[in-house]
């Protein structure tokens, strides 16, 4: 059953994607226009999605660990899923066997974080500790396959360092929400997620330098590459938490004023990234519409407790006519290089997602839920896709690789080769004064 | 006996029908199940609407709040580059502290002040972080030779050591070495794009021609991160 909604979902949400991508590469290469649509680009976004949903997804699973909730299987399930996603990736770049190798480790590690909250729940201090053990030979292990794998392109002390931060993120994230530091939590879901982008950049630059003519020597990190990764970051996240925050609205959680306060610091980093293209006057409104729009949902989930359908017809009403607007927002900002049916298009799917998957978890149908939470943060690399090529062909002059000197440095002052006047003026002097010397004692000689 | 169970049977056929007839399928009120000595007993749990309204109010808080924040720092390097802050190239004993340089007005990279010092290119991509980062040094002053005199002597799997503020050391191997007359170095190759985390050291080299002050060749040693 869910698997003919996502062919419905895929096409609808590729109208999205398809008239810039066929623009952009147009574009690319013969004409050394920047572009968002490379094949490292492609790599590099795919590996944001994967990597990032993984970090988001353990931290809500672990949440609800804690909690003993009742969706906690549901997101455990969907945690799997997103390993088999990050298999499959492996697998297509260094196939089948490092493919089954990467998801033993990968599982573990996941397993390892379940027995933590597992040790948790029991007050168990030595099996904690013994968790903390393992995750942290993990991260060595793990760091070394990496390294081996991308023929040391990704360095081992670099991985490392970046597993123990990953590990230290959720583990944070988990005893904050614990220790009822729901602020903290949050924040170090946050630093969770965008550590992963972090990961995804310096595996795909590695990958892609591995072997550069499967991506037709293109580059993983470039101006263009990069704008596009943050809107991937700060829009999958703009899902991932909206989802969460309608959760706990619905059940009036502790945790809701610190979950919305997650979504409003989101919103302020994107409307910083908008002004950061278009100036502050457009991230100011940006930021209005965008902080609508959630207010709209705060008002569905409101409407739902209360059990007032025309208080949630209203509040989807709101959201289709933001979805017009906010297209023709995007669509006037970029001079029509992103259409205002595609972003439309991609916003309505946004909602439908965003209001379903709150739908059934209200209705207590928490597989289904998670599905399409799982749905919802995937399409949003599309919309980023869509507006990140958008904003890059509509100003390939601000995404040109900045920076390039247009000669050589002048590192030499030929003070090795040439010949130098003041030595010879130096010799000169010292026979002078050898020759007076010589004048002088010849002269005192005589005296005596 | 018979009639007592028809009279049970009745009595529960009355209110099994008068909950569906109050509620049919559910809708608001919540038909729980729960297992109780073996036996499916129905239990009625009705829900009440839910007083939400202080949700507006925290979002809204939420929203002032974050625009009050100061930007949010992400305390992560693991993945970042470095500022450096010494370069170490044991092979021909250099040891030089690192100073920062832009472009000078007519679009060159610039050099350092001091002709002992080095000069990283702040422009471009930082050592330990992706793509070419750059740094240059005299190869002599007006008096003899500078830091980067015997760059020239350097080979293939070199090591070449750079240190940040923070203690942070990174190692680089020397890939190739290779010198371009004026005005023909590839740019580009040296300064613009890579998925290598590459280190690229440039000096003069070559004939220094008076009349143009500058020599006639540059000098550059590629190399990439090895740990």
């Amino acid at each position: 059953m869910n698997f003919k909604k996502s062919l419905l979902v895929v096409p609808m949400s590729m109208s999205l994607l398809i008239p810039t991508a066929g623009l952009a590469n147009a574009q690319s290469s013969q004409t050394g226009k920047p572009t968002v649509s490379t094949p490292a680009s492609e790599l590099r976004s795919t590996l944001d999605k994967d990597l990032s949903e993984h970090a988001f997804l353990a931290v809500e699973a672990m949440r609800r660990g804690a909690e003993g909730a009742k969706d906690f299987q549901a997101a455990v399930n969907e945690l799997k899923n997103n390993t088999d996603d990050l298999t499959k990736d492996i697998a297509s770049v260094y196939g089948k066997d490092a493919g089954d190798a990467f998801k033993k480790m990968w599982s573990a590690h996941i397993g390892y974080f379940v027995d933590y909250v597992k040790a948790t729940g029991a007050k168990d201090e030595g099996a904690k500790k013994k968790a903390l053990s393992e995750l942290d030979d993990y991260s060595k292990d793990f760091a070394a396959f990496l390294s081996k794998a991308t023929g040391g392109k990704v360095v081992a002390s670099d991985a490392t360092k970046g597993l123990q931060s990953h590990i230290h993120d959720l583990i944070g994230a988990f005893d904050a929400y614990v220790a009822g530091d729901y602020d903290k939590a949050y924040n170090m879901e946050r630093d969770a997620i965008h550590h992963m982008y972090m990961v995804s950049k310096s595996l795909s630059s590695a990958i892609t330098s591995q072997m550069p003519d499967k991506f037709d020597n293109t580059k993983a990190v470039t101006p263009a590459a990069d704008l596009r990764s943050n809107l991937n970051y700060l829009l999958a996240e703009h899902a991932g938490l909206a989802t969460q925050a309608m959760q706990n609205g619905i059940d009036g959680a502790k945790d809701f004023q610190a979950s919305a306060q997650a979504l409003a610091e989101n919103t302020d980093d994107l409307s910083k990234a908008i002004a950061s293209v278009y100036g502050d006057e457009a991230g100011k409104k940006f930021k209005e519409m965008w902080s609508a729009h959630i207010g709209n949902f705060v008002d569905y989930v409101k409407a739902t407790g209360a059990k007032d359908e025309n208080k949630k017809q209203a509040a989807k009403d709101a959201l289709n006519e933001y979805s017009k607007n906010f297209a023709n927002f995007i669509a006037t900002a970029t001079d029509g290089n992103t259409p205002s049916d595609a972003v439309q298009k991609g916003l309505q799917e946004h909602i439908s997602q965003l209001i379903t998957a709150f739908d059934d978890y209200a209705a207590k149908d928490y597989d289904k839920a998670w599905d399409k939470i799982d749905m919802a943060y995937d399409h949003m690399f599309m919309s980023s896709k869509g507006i990140a090529g958008g904003i890059v062909m509509q100003n390939p002059d601000k995404f040109m690789m900045k920076g390039m000197p247009s000669d050589m440095p002048k590192t030499g002052l030929g003070g090795s080769q040439q010949t130098d006047y003041f030595e010879w003026f130096l010799l000169a002097l010292v026979a002078l004064a050898a020759g007076t010397a010589f004048y002088a004692t010849q002269r005192g000689s005589k005296q005596q | 006996m018979k009639k007592w169970i028809i009279g049970v049977v009745a009595v529960l056929a009355v209110i099994v029908m008068y909950v569906f007839y109050q509620q049919p399928f559910g809708g608001g009120t919540q038909a729980k199940e729960t297992v109780n000595n073996g036996k499916h007993m129905v239990k009625l749990k009705q829900e009440k609407p839910k007083d939400l309204s202080m949700i507006n109010s925290q979002y809204q808080s939420a929203l002032d709040k974050a625009s009050a924040n100061e930007d949010r720092k992400f305390t992560d390097q693991s993945y970042q580059g470095i500022v450096p802050k010494k370069i170490m190239i044991p092979k021909i004993k250099v040891e030089a502290n690192v100073e920062q340089v832009g472009l000078t007005k007519d679009g060159k990279m610039g050099v350092p002040g001091g002709t002992n010092n080095v000069a990283w290119y702040k422009k471009g991509a930082k050592p330990g972080g992706i793509g070419n980062a750059v740094i240059d040094g005299h190869v002599d002053s007006y008096r003899g030779p500078a830091i980067f005199f015997h760059l020239k002597d350097l080979k293939k799997n070199d090591k070449i050591y750079i240190f940040g503020k923070d203690g942070r050391k990174l190692t680089y191997k020397v890939t190739k070495i290779e010198s371009y007359p004026n005005g023909e170095a590839p740019l580009k190759k040296i300064f613009g794009p890579t998925n290598k985390q590459m280190l690229n050291l440039i000096t003069c080299t070559g004939t220094y021609q008076e009349d143009l002050e500058t020599h006639d060749h540059r000098l550059v040693v590629y190399s990439e991160r090895v740990s």
